[in-house]
């Protein structure tokens, strides 16, 4: 891993236009992802951070409005012309979703729709594409890849199809896989041999991976860093390892403790009071504030600028000092 | 008298006939539960987990005879359950009550919070004016954590954890001996999942309701069971008690040992890159495996696991475990559960 | 103390679907077209210049003059008055046919689609027959049976309109009946006729009422069409069908003749469809969501 900046989100705001208002679902994040890193945006129904995901390849839908700078190598992905981005989308940057199914084509075969992929972004081969699906497909570690070549997306499990996406990423050997909720909808025996498969692939071709999740469990098997979401602004972020160990913002250490870890003889779950508000009319400042039982005048008022806690650990919060 | 334990199942069966082509069912079943004996006991909550398809939630269905059995017995409290009359069992639902995995769609979206509460009390004539059943209403409502402002409003104004509690308060609101939960937190998010694991365990107190908590999430499982139930491909494959068993780690079927292993490390200390995954996925339960109907998947599995289906037996007091070498378990994969375990405990004490 | 808590009421779908219907331009359009209609119904008697069957012999096929708006037809009798009058017979035809047909559909429907084995074999069979005719063509068998006259022909419409009822409802039905609170509610000891009427049929309400926001018209086009080929309404009831096919003849010397009950049919023929098309827009994104 080297510490060269692959992706970059500068400022970025998304608006979405609705009945009933304008919803501000980003509030101004930042963020970076370095190459090689897994970067893992975690947080609850509603932060707003597949919005993050989907704004990276622009796949938000009309009504939705993008300000600020999404850099990948340099490049502002939110300037670029359709025809460019689509030769990023699917080669430099793949994506994989929760539910694979509904990604894949029914009516098509699985060898067909990864063969799409080699002529659609014209890459370079140096067997026929059969065989090079059929590698792509071993490297995902299907078994019988050459019956799987033929066969149709309903034929598999949910654990497979989503080998199956994660193939076809590979084809264009990304430098940056987007997963959003990859293993939300699998059982916890499959979810766990795709998390290592994630890893695994992420070492041998030394991808970037955002993970968009809500799941701690998932953030700490795999994430380098971890950024924690809370609608539409960004609490912490930091390692992975501080973190979990040493959360400062009033929700991290709110969300962690709510964990069923233990047993209810022994202690009583925290409860985060309130609910999460509706972005319509969102709280002023901290958006956490009406929640936080901490809440100073000043974080109904300003919104809280990064405090750093060590070395890549930030926190946004008044508590934690600021001017 | 009152009986120690409440449910008492006795060699479950639930097959589904599958329609194949045109002259419908040509003797083909899926075995979604295939021969489960276990008790409850009053007071407990008794976790059931296991992965999708494994015949948990027919499980459930069957011992509130939502659906009917292919064989077997429930006795409820006694009562043989199977044998009852349609009167009489309707009678007998004031006793039990359920909650299903998403809130949403479990509340008629067309009933106002009072209406879909009332309900209960009239079918089984609880309280006997409208001002009576009205403070009723109010009262339970109250208990899990909402208000009268609720009363005429429809669930599709109310958050994922709101509707959930008015489930449960459709659940509990007859005053209940039994309570199946469906995996009631899956759909939630962590806090809310917190705030609604907290009402149960103080409803279950309060009312000394018995719980059929069924999960895929061995995070909730341990957290809220008093005694655990793992099922694979319709057979329960180990039986035990959570605080000094599951929650230090000592489990000796292979595939519960495999589950608990898959919990991802909360305790980042805890990260191995050559993590222990259990291969393959679950088959079908169509055709399930001949002999232990893990031996597909197990590691360890020897020529008499594939003819020769392993029986439940006791190994300690009250540990049921249904695996020819348990002994090979508590060996090779024990040890790492029980580590797992012991990181959380210590993450939990805060210590390093 | 908390008797104003007590009386928020909540927003129920019917008033969702309300708030967006009432965002519906062509839909609004259509209800205000239907509030004429309705109007222009209760109020013939006083709107009205003269009698519907009133004939002035001296001024037959007059075209349209101060005296008579709309003109007159071979036996002098006032259209406008006559085309007023005729609101009534189709608002009553279209509304009870598709009121007849709703309740044989639903019930059928709800049944086929609970209890689903034999029943629902049988009623689906049924069905399909009924579905494999042309209504118009089905109508006019069964008057022929029936023998002619306006209740004759609603009959007819009604048992060639019902099967659609059932087809809609018995498919809402089947997805309804997996939803997890109907097993809620018979885990509380609901019966199955409380769970037919009070939780499956008003959560297929919707899709009736489209139905039979759709249907209503063309109720009232099929019963025209048989009193046009004089099989419905007789003489001299003021029905737009009936006036329309008497007013053929002297299309060439009297166009006002066909023209006003023409303008009458397609102006209430659109008024329903526009309403139907609001409300299914209106109906549907709360299905998404």
């Amino acid at each position: 891993m080297n510490n060269e900046i692959l992706l970059k989100i500068e400022d970025l705001y998304v608006n979405f236009r609705t009945d009933e208002g304008i919803a501000k679902v980003i509030d101004g994040i930042s963020l970076s992802i370095r190459y090689g890193e897994v970067l893992a945006l975690m947080g609850e129904t509603g932060c707003g951070k597949s919005t993050v995901a989907k704004s990276i390849l622009r796949l938000l839908p009309k009504n939705a409005e993008v300000r600020g700078k999404i850099l990948f190598k340099g490049t502002n992905l939110l300037d670029l012309p359709e025809s460019e981005l689509r030769k990023i989308r699917g080669k430099e940057i793949g994506m994989i979703f929760q539910e694979p199914l509904t990604a894949l084509n029914p009516v098509f075969t699985i060898g067909n729709q990864m063969s799409e992929m080699f002529k659609i972004h014209k890459l370079r081969i140096k067997r026929t594409i059969q065989e090079e699906v059929i590698e792509l497909l071993k490297n995902v570690r299907i078994p019988d890849p050459q019956r799987r070549y033929y066969s149709y997306p309903f034929e598999l499990s949910g654990g497979m199809r989503q080998r199956v996406m994660i193939a076809m990423m590979l084809a264009g050997r990304p430098s940056l896989l987007i997963a959003d909720e990859p293993t939300s909808a699998l059982d916890v025996t499959i979810q766990a041999q795709i998390l290592k498969l994630l890893m695994d692939l992420r070492n041998k071709y030394n991808m970037s991976i955002l993970i968009i999740t809500h799941d701690p469990g998932v953030v700490a098997e795999m994430a380098d860093r971890v950024a924690i979401m809370y609608a539409g602004q960004i609490a912490e972020v930091g390692p992975v390892r501080d973190i979990f160990l040493n959360p400062q913002h009033p929700y991290t250490r709110g969300l962690l403790r709510a964990l069923p870890l233990g047993h209810k003889e022994e202690r009583e779950l925290e409860n985060i009071p309130g609910r999460v508000p509706n972005l319509i009319n969102p709280p002023p400042g901290c958006r956490f504030h009406p929640r936080c039982p901490y809440a100073m005048e000043r974080c109904r008022k300003v919104k809280p600028k990064p405090v750093v806690i060590s070395d890549e650990h930030y926190v946004f919060c008044h508590l934690l000092g600021g001017e | 008298m009152v009986r120690d334990d409440l449910i008492i199942v006795k060699d479950l069966k639930k097959y589904f006939p599958i329609r194949a082509g045109l002259f419908g069912t040509k003797g083909v079943f899926v075995r979604a539960v295939d021969g489960v004996s276990l008790t409850i006991k009053r007071g407990e909550t008794f976790g059931l987990a296991g992965e999708s398809g494994c015949g948990k939630s027919t499980f459930a269905r069957l011992l509130l005879r939502l659906i009917e059995p292919t064989a077997g017995k429930v006795l409820f409290d006694g009562i043989d359950l199977f044998s009852l009359s349609k009167k009489e069992l309707r009678k007998l639902r004031r006793r039990m009550g359920i909650v299903f995995q998403d809130p949403k769609s479990s509340l008629n979206p067309r009933m106002t919070i009072y209406n879909i509460l009332k309900r209960p009390l009239e079918i089984h004539g609880i309280g006997s004016s409208k001002e009576e059943r009205l403070n009723m209403i109010i009262e339970i409502l109250e208990k899990v954590g909402l208000g009268e402002e609720h009363l005429n409003r429809y669930p599709h104004e109310l958050s994922g954890g709101q509707q959930q509690r008015v489930s449960i308060a459709r659940a509990i609101i007859t005053k209940p001996d039994f309570v199946v939960l469906d995996e009631p937190t899956s759909a939630l998010d962590i806090s809310v999942q917190a705030q609604i694991l907290n009402l149960l365990v103080k409803l279950q107190r309060e009312f000394k309701l018995t719980y059929l908590f069924i999960t895929h999430n061995l995070m909730v499982l341990q957290y809220i069971s008093d005694r655990v139930g793992i099922m694979y491909l319709g057979k329960v494959v180990e039986i035990m008690n959570t605080r000094d068993e599951l929650n230090l780690g000592k489990v000796y079927h292979p595939y519960t040992a495999f589950l608990m292993l898959s919990i991802p490390a909360v305790d980042i200390r805890e990260r191995r890159r050559d993590k222990i995954i259990v291969p393959g996925e679950v088959p079908s339960s169509i055709n399930p495996p001949t002999g232990c109907r893990f031996h597909p998947r197990c590691p360890f599995a020897k020529e008499e696991c594939k003819s020769k289906e392993p029986p439940l037996l006791e190994i300690r007091r009250g540990h049921y475990v249904a695996c020819h070498f348990p002994s090979i378990t508590e060996e090779k994969l024990t040890p790492y559960v029980e580590e797992r375990m012991e990181s959380i405990r210590r993450l939990l004490r805060g210590g390093s | 103390m908390t008797e104003k808590k007590r009386k928020a009421v909540g927003v129920s779908m019917w008033k969702l679907t309300w708030r967006r219907f009432r965002k519906n331009k062509l839909g609004m359009a259509g209800l205000v077209m239907l509030c004429i209609i309705v109007m222009v119904a209760v109020l013939a008697p006083v709107i009205a210049p003269y009698s519907p069957i009133e004939q002035h012999l001296e001024d037959r096929l007059q075209p349209p003059s101060p005296k008579y708006l709309f003109g007159t037809d071979e036996l002098g009798r006032d259209i406008f008055s006559r085309v007023l009058y005729g609101s009534r017979i189709a608002l009553s035809v279209g509304v009870l046919v598709a009121l007849i047909s709703a309740a044989i559909g639903v019930t059928l429907g709800l049944v086929s689609g609970y209890y689903g084995g034999i029943v629902d074999e049988v009623i689906m069979r049924i069905v399909d027959i009924v579905w494999s005719f042309p209504s118009l063509i089905l109508a006019l068998a069964i008057v022929s049976v029936l023998g002619p006259g306006l209740i004759n022909a609603m009959i007819a419409i009604a048992l060639t309109m019902w099967a659609s009822y059932a087809r809609i409802v018995r498919g809402e039905t089947l997805s309804v009946r997996e939803e997890p609170y109907i097993e809620a509610a018979r885990a509380i000891g609901e019966s199955d006729i409380r769970i037919l009427f009070s939780y499956i049929l008003p959560n297929v309400m919707s899709s009736i009422l489209v139905l039979i926001t759709y249907n209503i018209p063309s109720a009232i086009i099929i019963a025209s069409s048989l009193s046009f080929l004089g099989l419905g309404a007789q003489p001299p009831t003021p029905d737009w069908g009936l006036m329309l096919s008497t007013a053929r003849t002297y299309l060439t010397i009297a166009p006002w003749y066909s023209i006003f009950p023409g303008i009458a049919i397609m102006f209430t023929v659109l008024a329903f469809n526009f309403i139907g098309d609001g409300l299914r827009d209106a109906i549907q994104p709360e299905r998404v969501g």
